[in-house]
């Protein structure tokens, strides 16, 4: 029993970044199995509460100032879904669609000041039947701002966020709206909502709001083109006013957390 | 540092498994199952911290520089950390357990003052 357990809690360690692994592993380890009970439920939920509270700890260990960090993060997010919204269909100007993927890259690996001027000739000159967007000029801003900012070493974000267009490629529709099917209505909404509730979890955790700010900068970009580009307001929906209405409180729920969460100890 | 921001802004709260680890270490240092330990006791056994709790906590106490570890040993090929409570630990579950007691006083006053 006391072997499997102890196998159990090392494969929930791995959940852990591997320097906190190296440095507390064996103390935990040595900790939790006098410490557990039959059915140590509340030691399990917790080993994986703790493992994300490290990740976001880490995330903030750097020293990158917390709203470098969170202007990064929210143009990078930004980029992505622009990129993912151009994938289906494919625009019909390659070299475009190849300065799309070279900008989110750049921007994924920390490269701002190769990333603005690049992001200036993927934004200016558009494929035909496009029109600028807010969206492309908030990216262009930030990138000028965190160019401007003297200071080194933004995050390199994770890989993992690609497959957001990679599965975008996959919609048997021109893009995922709010109006789509239902299954990728619901891929939408749940990557929205899981990004968003786990910024709103990694600010109360780091007692930051890097993450609020990212999703600010993600959530009322898409506010204000669905203000300013859509026409008379009485055209929209309750769909379209509860979604946009859900989204904003996620993201003042995360600014609160950081506001609230600095006070405790 | 947490006496600048308890005294100045008085806004800092303490949250449970904060205040039971700073007290158990108040009687000397103590290791991970050490202070599960003395809490359990100390709270009569209603409060337990669950073991990666404790360590986040620790973590973010000794950020703070409210607890500091004390020394190392190993048992069984693992290493066995013990942490104690700094001067800004002790001033800082003091003014937690001060303000405790205030509030509660407002309770045990008056049911004392009206006799029941």
């Amino acid at each position: 029993m006391s072997g499997r357990l102890e196998r159990c809690y090392r494969l929930l360690l791995r959940l852990y970044p591997s320097d906190y692994r190296d440095k507390r592993s064996e103390e935990l380890i040595d900790t939790l199995m006098p410490a557990s009970g039959r059915f140590p439920v509340r030691e399990v939920s917790a080993l994986v509460a703790g493992a994300f509270t490290a990740r976001a700890l880490r995330a903030r260990a750097t020293r990158v100032p917390w709203w470098a960090d969170g202007l990064h993060l929210g143009v990078f997010v930004l980029t992505v879904f622009q990129l993912a919204r151009t994938v289906n269909p494919l625009p019909n100007n390659p070299m475009w669609f190849a300065g799309a993927i070279i900008l989110t890259v750049l921007i994924a690996r920390g490269r701002v000041r190769l990333a603005l001027p690049l992001s200036l000739v993927v934004f200016g000159v558009l494929p035909q039947g496009w029109t600028p967007s807010i969206r492309g000029g908030v990216i262009i801003v930030g990138l000028a701002v965190l160019a401007i900012w003297p200071g080194k070493g933004l995050a390199k974000r994770s890989w993992a966020w690609l497959l957001i267009p990679a599965f975008w490629a996959l919609a048997p529709v021109g893009s995922i709206g709010l109006y789509s099917e239902p299954p990728w209505l619901v891929f939408r909404l749940g990557v929205e909502a899981l990004l968003l509730v786990w910024a709103a979890w990694a600010t109360m955790a780091a007692r930051d709001a890097r993450w609020a700010l990212a999703g600010a900068i993600y959530v009322w970009t898409g506010l204000a083109l669905f203000q300013f580009g859509g026409g008379d307001l009485t055209w929209h929906s309750t769909r379209d006013f509860l979604y946009w209405g859900g989204s904003s409180l996620l993201v003042l729920v995360a600014f609160a957390m950081a506001r609230r969460s600095r006070r405790v100890i | 540092m947490y006496q600048v921001l308890i005294y100045s802004a008085g806004m800092v709260r303490m949250t449970e498994a904060t205040y039971f680890i700073l007290a158990a270490l108040l009687d000397g240092p103590l290791h991970g199952y050490g202070i599960i330990l003395r809490v359990g006791e100390q709270s009569a056994g209603r409060t337990r911290i669950p073991v990666a709790t404790l360590y986040t906590t620790l973590d973010r106490l000794e950020e703070n520089g409210l607890v500091a570890l004390d020394r190392e040993e190993v048992v069984d090929g693992r290493p066995r950390r013990y942490y104690r409570v700094t001067d800004d630990g002790v001033a800082a579950v003091r003014a937690e357990a001060v303000r405790l007691q205030q509030a509660a006083h407002l309770v045990t006053g008056r049911i004392a003052v009206m006799g029941t």
